[in-house]
């Protein structure tokens, strides 16, 4: 590696500058950029499956795929880490279409549209979140959701990735991003509800959603 | 704003996100007179509490250091070259999700021990220790073991984490005379083998100097190999790059000795070289 390239590492180098150091053969330069961006691929992976032997192995892929065809990569159709992102996104869904057991999904929810109405109920567990249960009940409402719901709320409420992000990431439109995230927000509420405990609530509504 | 306004700004309300002004102060003071709009509203902020929450309980969850083995080893070998793709997959860390590369692999490592069977000199059977070979109990390492063996232009092992680059490691190479077989499995995925296994060799010559056995496939574990067969063969001193050697360009196209050690299936596990 040229001297000047060593001294670039002694900054703080961008993905780019990292991938470009990659390419060269740059050792150094993979850990750093492995080092930087293996957190959120592995929790990503993590939260999309609820399964930690997928979640490795799609992180390994997704550096594999990195090793391997890096020069695909087009900094003009989004970040690197959108590009990562992205591997592991169609890495996470081909686990889980070979191995469906890992999420319990409740495919029903898209099937009754009338519980999509039913936003907010007398007993209402959502005023509880703070309690660590909860904490649980919400990451396991969100390992249940439809896949194409669950991927928006874990881009862009886990990860608070922009909507223009999470459309780089998934291949669809800013709209679409918007409006599943809406969805899929109703969805954990209406989940949450189901599942909480009647007593610890207290809200005022009625169970029908306001359309006044 | 009516209520069916404010639900289509309603998640960017709760999220926190950037509103027009206007927009807000309609919304906030729908909401005033609404309850059941303050009560959606309500649920969609706890959610976002909630969902903060979880992703702040994540946000120091990594993946495991093995991952970071796995790919560094594979990086490696990519950089040295002429290894198949098979060769450089990385073990799955939990479950066998790499069938498909790991089928690839025994195809490759398959094709090896075929072509490796056929170099075999015919008069390898006269060995003295025979192509047999049994494992033994792990032993320790000699602190003496260093004689440089010379297959490379400066013999060069990559090990350790990613910190240690291929340049700064010695290989350990010894003598068959003092310590022969000494294999270390520098695996990918779970840590070092700490073990060191014996082997027999295919070596007629107690003049020859020797690597450790090196593995083929990642994650192999040598010491449960409990019957194997050594074999010689020759290949392109270029080969020797493939495991951490440095190798000058001028010298790649020479031969070196090496001994394949097949497993009772056939299939090859590991290799050394032998000067």
């Amino acid at each position: 590696m040229a001297r000047n390239e060593r001294m670039t590492l002694l900054t703080t180098p961008s993905d780019d500058e990292l991938l470009r150091l990659i390419l060269a053969g740059d050792e150094n330069a993979f850990v750093t950029l492995y080092r930087r961006r293996q957190g959120g691929i592995y929790r990503f992976a993590l939260q999309m499956s609820g399964s930690e032997a997928i979640a490795e192995d799609v992180t390994q892929e997704v550096f594999m795929v990195l090793m391997g065809e890096a020069k695909n990569y087009d900094p003009a159709k989004g970040s690197l880490s959108a590009y990562l992102y992205g591997i592991a996104r169609n890495h996470v869904l081909r686990s889980l279409s070979r191995d469906r057991s890992f999420v319990s999904i409740g495919e029903s929810y898209e099937e009754n549209e009338a519980a999509h109405e039913q936003l907010v109920a007398q007993d209402d567990p959502l005023l509880d979140l703070t309690r660590n249960e909860m904490i649980e009940s919400v990451r396991q409402a969100v390992t249940a959701l439809p896949a194409h719901y669950r991927e928006v709320v874990v881009l862009c409420d886990l990860h608070e990735m922009s909507y223009a992000e999470a459309s780089q990431v998934l291949g669809c439109a800013v709209g679409t991003i918007r409006s599943r995230l809406h969805r899929a927000r109703s969805l954990l509420i209406e989940k949450l509800r189901a599942t909480g405990d009647p007593g610890t609530a207290s809200s005022i509504v009625n169970s029908a959603r306001c359309f006044a | 704003m009516s209520c069916r306004n404010l639900e289509l700004v309603i998640t960017e309300l709760a999220r926190g996100q950037m509103l027009e002004a206007r927009v807000k102060e309609d919304a906030l003071a729908h909401m005033d007179g609404c309850q059941r709009c303050a009560a959606r509203f309500a649920n969609e902020q706890t959610l976002t509490a909630g969902l903060r929450a979880v992703s702040a309980s994540a946000s120091s969850v990594e993946a495991p250091g093995g991952v970071e083995q796995s790919l560094l080893a594979a990086f490696r070998q990519r950089q040295v070259g002429g290894v198949p793709a098979a060769f450089i997959a990385p073990a799955p860390v939990h479950k066998p999700r790499w069938i498909p590369l790991s089928i690839a692999a025994a195809a490759a490592i398959l094709v090896v021990s075929v072509l490796a069977s056929q170099l075999i000199p015919s008069g390898n059977s006269n060995a003295p220790l025979s192509n047999q070979a049994r494992v033994s109990q792990p032993a320790p390492v000699p602190a003496e073991d260093s004689d440089p063996l010379g297959l490379g232009d400066e013999p060069e092992v990559a090990a350790g984490g990613p910190e240690q680059r291929a340049d700064d490691v010695q290989p350990p190479l010894r003598s068959v005379n003092r310590r022969r077989d000494l294999v270390r499995n520098d695996g990918p995925n779970r840590g070092r083998m700490q073990n060191a296994v014996n082997y027999g060799t295919a070596s007629n010559s107690e003049s020859e100097l020797t690597t450790d056995f090196l593995p083929l496939t990642y994650g192999s574990n040598l010491a449960q190999i409990e019957d194997g067969q050594v074999v010689r063969v020759e290949l392109p001193r270029s080969a020797l790059q493939s495991f951490g050697f440095h190798v000058s360009a001028e010298r790649a196209g020479e031969r070196v000795k090496a001994d394949v050690l097949l497993g009772h299936d056939g299939v090859a596990r590991a290799i050394r070289f032998v000067r």
